[in-house]
């Protein structure tokens, strides 16, 4: 049913990547996301796909959840990656048959796009939709803004306005639910008929959804006010989040790979034309 | 006699877009005392809510004309007031609205609840208790880290109550709040209105339209066309059935059985309000009847 819906693609866990606080998980994001597109060695994707695998292996979700996670860019995967193997024209020839033609670059340059492709979505699902709830993760946006509160950008403002619009989602869900009932029993067809005419059927879900989410904001200001709102200044907060020292060891650590990808960029050691020789 | 909120010749007509008017409440005269239990009763457009709202200052000289005055923690909230005197009073006088859902502001049951201390600046180590007590209060401890939409209408309701308590209000109003709650969710409400009274540091004002639940309060006040139409104890109000029905209002089920024997002339005593009461005195009478 509706009323079970999980926000986001969030599994509750208790793992160590569970617990990094969702700031430094944003920032570490950022800097392997950074890395990902610097790294052009063999041995720096090796190194990155060495990190992805053991946050993944940290975070233990399960590989299923994670193929499923992947399941949606099998396309883009495959396409790019036959994209790099039949028309990079450098490198050695190494088949031939009529029109097809696949060198060694594009071999190498395949296997780097796929490599990239999967550490980027994989290392960036593992560490904020699976292992960080959206509620912590909005928190987690507000508390790298904040100081921006000091330019006068209304940080509190946009983070009240996720929370509520994350805390209302399950609502109007719901009550969509109960208009689409409510119209099916007056005769309203959603599922025959043309797009056109479909799309139109919609409508009569969508105005009354309207109408009822502008009641909602309109009742939610009156009782915000009853219960002394009057925005974010002078405001204490329940849950403070609080900086703990495994979170700089694993910046510390996130900085390392990204240092270590350029490091290895710069001194290629052992590469893959080698072994095709040329 | 110390009151809380003092009405005096009040009336109130909303202005509509095009500045016509439209009355809600005549010359209304009530003090509420302060500590005490006051269940406000009547029908659709009797005006009840309304009063709530120039209670609360949800409603101003903007959204209509006021006359006479009302006065809450012995400032005159209809006339001219400071916005920070208003603010003050706003934080002292809790109110419960009527859909669950509009009212919770945050993504936890927790962090519900802290929304109003936060608001004030409280320190979050004086939250955190507070938190934790007014869970208990409603009984609804150990859903601290519930999500607000998993929770049945009437535990969403309590996390409300919990909400406003946690501002140490002084006066709470509870504006038909158990109207959209099935029965098992108005039950739990009215548990812990009756829980709250009991411990008497905060005065509560219901407004409702079911008989039944005004039984238990120290006062009941009928308002009838935007009038006060009867004011007195509860059993003052429901032995006059008559009146009551004169003007389609109805009294508990129990009291209309009675009231109905008595006219029969099958039963002399006084209409009972509760059903336990109800359930005796039939016992008593099946009793007398037997010997």
């Amino acid at each position: 049913m509706i009323r079970d819906i999980t926000l986001g693609q969030y599994f509750p866990g208790n793992s160590p990547i569970h617990k990094i606080d969702a700031r430094i998980k944003i920032i570490m994001t950022l800097i392997l996301i950074v890395a990902v597109f610097l790294a052009s060695s063999e041995l720096s994707f090796a190194l990155l796909l060495a990190v992805s695998v053991t946050v993944f292996l940290m975070s233990r979700i399960s590989f299923k959840t994670l193929a499923k996670g992947l399941k949606p860019i099998v396309f883009i995967l495959i396409f790019t990656t036959l994209f790099q193997i039949f028309f990079t024209r450098t490198g050695k020839l190494l088949f031939e048959w009529h029109f097809i033609r696949i060198y060694s670059n594009g071999i190498i340059y395949a296997v780097k796009m796929f490599i990239r492709i999967i550490v980027l979505i994989s290392t960036t699902s593992v560490l904020l939709s699976y292992t960080t709830s959206p509620i912590v993760l909005t928190d987690g946006i507000e508390g790298l803004m904040r100081p921006l509160a000091k330019i006068k950008v209304p940080v509190h403002d946009f983070a009240l306005i996720m929370s509520i619009a994350l805390r209302f989602i399950p609502t109007l869900l719901e009550e969509t639910e109960k208009i689409m009932s409510a119209q099916k029993a007056r005769g309203t067809d959603f599922s025959t008929g043309s797009l056109m005419k479909r799309a139109r059927s919609l409508l009569a879900v969508f105005v009354p959804l309207l109408a009822s989410a502008v009641r909602h904001a309109f009742e939610l200001a009156d009782a915000m006010i009853c219960r002394g709102y009057r925005g974010g200044e002078g405001r204490t907060k329940l849950n403070r989040m609080k900086m703990k020292f495994s979170d700089v060891v694993w910046l510390f650590l996130t900085g390392a790979v990204l240092a270590g990808v350029i490091i290895l960029n710069a001194h290629p050691v052992f590469t893959l034309d080698a072994i095709f020789g040329i | 006699m110390d009151n809380i909120i003092e009405i005096k010749d009040l009336s109130f007509s909303y202005k509509d877009s095009e500045g016509k008017l439209h009355p809600a409440l005549h010359n209304i005269n009530l003090n509420f005392e302060r500590g005490t239990y006051t269940a406000v009763l009547g029908h659709n457009g009797s005006g009840k809510s309304t009063l709530a709202k120039l209670i609360n200052m949800v409603l101003t000289r903007e959204d209509g004309e006021i006359e006479g005055s009302v006065t809450v923690c012995g400032k005159e909230v209809t006339g001219d007031i400071s916005d920070e005197d208003a603010y003050n009073i706003q934080c002292r006088i809790g109110m419960v609205h009527q859909n669950p859902d509009n009212q919770i502001v945050a993504t936890t049951v927790e962090e519900d609840i802290a929304f109003g201390p936060e608001n004030l600046g409280v320190d979050p180590v004086e939250i955190r208790k507070t938190v934790t007590e007014m869970l208990k209060a409603v009984g609804m401890e150990g859903h601290e880290k519930s999500a607000p939409h998993r929770l049945s209408g009437g535990q969403k309701q309590r996390i409300a109550v919990a909400g406003v308590l946690a501002m140490h209000p002084e006066c709470i109003i509870f504006d038909e709040s158990t109207a959209m709650l099935d029965p098992e969710g108005r039950e739990a409400i009215m548990r812990t209105i009756d829980e709250l009274h009991r411990r008497g540091d905060v005065t509560i004002i219901t407004i409702t339209h079911y008989m039944n639940e005004a039984t238990d309060a120290d006062r009941v006040v009928v308002l009838n066309q935007g009038s006060v139409y009867m004011d007195g104890t509860p059993e003052q109000i429901f032995s006059q059935v008559e009146k009551l029905h004169s003007v389609s209002l109805d009294v508990p089920q129990v009291t209309e059985l009675f009231w109905r024997l008595k006219k029969a002339g099958k039963y002399n005593g006084e209409l009972p309000l509760h059903t336990n009461e109800g359930a005796e005195a039939l016992a008593s009478l099946l009793k007398v009847k037997r010997d």
